[in-house]
């Protein structure tokens, strides 16, 4: 464990190195501060724009740093040949890949507590303190970075990152669908297209699952049991992310 | 190499779990009103948002161009993006109230305003009619209509008895206004102004329905309740109707302004012990002093709402 805990301190303190990092953020900065330009709107409008701007830029550049981040950080080792220096030590394939894995969710963690003190800022400075709905939201949108990190690092473990780059963004627009595709797969008569779409639509992670943000910015409550219903989901499915990566760096010609 | 198949065997038996949770939460999402609808948006940005899981932020995109419009003067464009929004986010009130608003009060005052354009035109063009008898007869139709335009925007009561009885007068004129047919222009006028009430009423009867759709979505809240209420109230005279959703309106929290437009409209249908209770209601409260003076003045037998 510790091995696993020093490989991820040090990809971390790699990936605080990358200057992708520090752009996406200052671009998200930039975004969430853009939403108070809406004061031409009455107060409660205003109010449920920068909710409305602030989730998404939290959601949508914490996935491209999920993204941008995971994207690289086996193959830039490869790259480097740092790898083998690693594998020259008592480190195994797991040991690495579950390190890399750790530095992922400290990078997302660091972006996101910047970028979410940022957003309370806004709402403090709106006298409109944030409620625990916001923090249910914000938190589910933490589980959904989490994992797209972990999809991502998973493919880099056997694809290039080319193929990896479009599967993720693909995936990531497909994860928000697979809800609708849920409606049509109910209504079709076939039942070997019907079974074929109930599996995929378990396979397929459901980020959708973990999009509160348009309720919440509304007012419908989320209970905490959806809340803790989708946050196992979200760790079922990065555990079986997980797994398959760790299959296929075990596999991998270095 | 054995105990590498193991992972993936693990992680295949995991969808399992996996499966079950997610039939779990879609109940959940069902139970909780957390499911969104798709929609193909207006406007490639807004389209491109919603596939990728941001309706928020189409909404609030489609909300900056109804400002504009607003601002613009272009009421009729506004009406697909609320319909659009409403879809899209239909937990937000405001979309609610103010498209209901709308239509009910502004694109209702731009279809008023184009009645008096076609007066204006009318009495341009007066005097180029020869014929005495068709003059007069055009003249009192273009009377009768205006003045049944000026009634809707003030005070006549939209119930759906007297609605009939407008569209009575509108059918009226449109029959006789078929021997103008051989003057093209002046009867597009007249054509055009019966036409103004009609739609006046079209658009009073939209907003109803529109917030009437509001409510479908937000049953447990008071806001859309009053704001229907108070549009039958205000803007249709139709007071049994706007004391039936005003009722419905307090039975969930609410502020002390929809009690004070209940005993108005309880006044206003008749229900005077019904007003003289709901006024003391508000005694104690910030319209204590217009409470007051409101139980004495019905308790006297006089109205009190104007």
């Amino acid at each position: 464990m510790r091995k696993v805990w020093i490989i991820g301190l040090n990809s971390f303190r790699e990936s605080l190195r990358k200057k992708t990092l520090y752009i996406l953020l200052v671009v998200a900065l930039i975004v969430i501060g853009a939403s108070k330009a809406f004061s031409f709107l009455t107060a409660e409008e205003e109010l449920k724009m920068i909710k409305d701007v602030s989730f998404s830029s939290i959601e949508f550049f914490g996935a491209l740093i999920a993204i941008f981040i995971s994207l690289t950080t086996i193959s830039n080792e490869i790259e480097k040949r740092t790898i083998y220096t690693l594998f020259a030590k008592p480190i195994t394939r797991q040991n690495f890949f579950l390190g890399k894995f750790v530095g992922i969710v400290m990078i997302l963690f660091l972006n996101f507590i910047l970028m979410t003190l940022f957003f309370m800022g806004l709402l403090i400075f709106k006298k409109s303190p944030p409620d625990i709905q916001v923090f249910k939201t914000l938190f589910l949108i933490f589980i959904e970075l989490i994992l797209i990190g972990s999809i991502t690092l998973t493919v880099a473990t056997f694809a290039s990152d080319a193929f990896n780059i479009i599967f993720s963004v693909f995936l990531y627009i497909v994860g928000h669908l697979t809800s609708y595709g849920n409606q049509l797969i109910e209504r079709t008569e076939n039942i070997i297209l019907k079974g074929l779409g109930q599996m995929l639509y378990t396979i397929v992670p459901n980020y959708e699952n973990f999009n509160i943000r348009d309720k919440v910015v509304v007012g419908v409550e989320v209970s905490w049991n959806y809340v803790t219903k989708t946050t196992i989901y979200g760790i079922l499915y990065i555990l079986v992310v997980l797994l398959i990566g760790s299959y296929f760096i075990q596999k991998r010609e270095i | 190499m054995k105990r590498n198949w193991i992972r993936i065997f693990i992680a295949l038996i995991l969808f399992i779990p996996i499966g079950f949770l997610q039939v779990s939460i879609d109940y959940s999402k069902k139970l909780e009103n957390l499911e969104s609808n798709i929609l193909l948006m207006p406007g490639q940005v807004a389209g491109s948002l919603v596939l990728s899981g941001f309706k928020g932020l189409a909404a609030d995109l489609l909300w900056l161009n109804i400002e504009n419009y607003w601002h613009s003067g272009q009421h009729y464009k506004m009406l697909p993006l609320f319909e659009a929004i409403a879809w899209l986010q239909p937990n937000y009130i405001v979309v609610w109230a103010v498209g209901g608003w709308h239509m009910a009060y502004n694109v209702f005052a731009t279809v008023r305003s184009r009645g008096e354009n076609f007066y204006e035109e009318f009495k341009k063009m007066e005097e180029n009619i020869k014929e005495k008898n068709l003059k007069e007869k055009a003249k009192r139709i273009v009377e009768e209509i205006k003045v049944l335009i000026e009634g809707l925007a003030r005070d006549y009561e939209k119930t759906d008895k007297k609605i009939e009885e407008y569209f009575d007068i509108t059918d009226k004129c449109l029959v006789e206004i078929e021997e103008f047919k051989k003057n093209k222009k002046l009867y597009e006028i007249l054509y055009g102004m019966i036409n103004v009430p009609v739609e006046m009423v079209f658009w009073y009867r939209n907003g109803i329905s529109f917030l009437k759709k509001g409510i479908a979505y937000n049953p447990d809240r008071y806001d859309l309740y009053f704001e229907l209420g108070w549009t039958y109230y205000h803007k249709g005279r139709d007071y049994p109707n706007a004391v039936r959703y005003l009722e419905k309106a307090i039975k969930f929290p609410h502020p002390e302004y929809v009690d004070d437009v209940l005993a108005h409209a309880y006044e206003k249908n008749g229900q005077i012990d019904l007003a003289i209770k709901q006024w003391e209601k508000l005694l104690g409260t910030s319209f204590d002093s217009i409470a007051k003076r409101a139980i004495e003045t019905l308790k006297k037998g006089e109205p009190f709402t104007p």
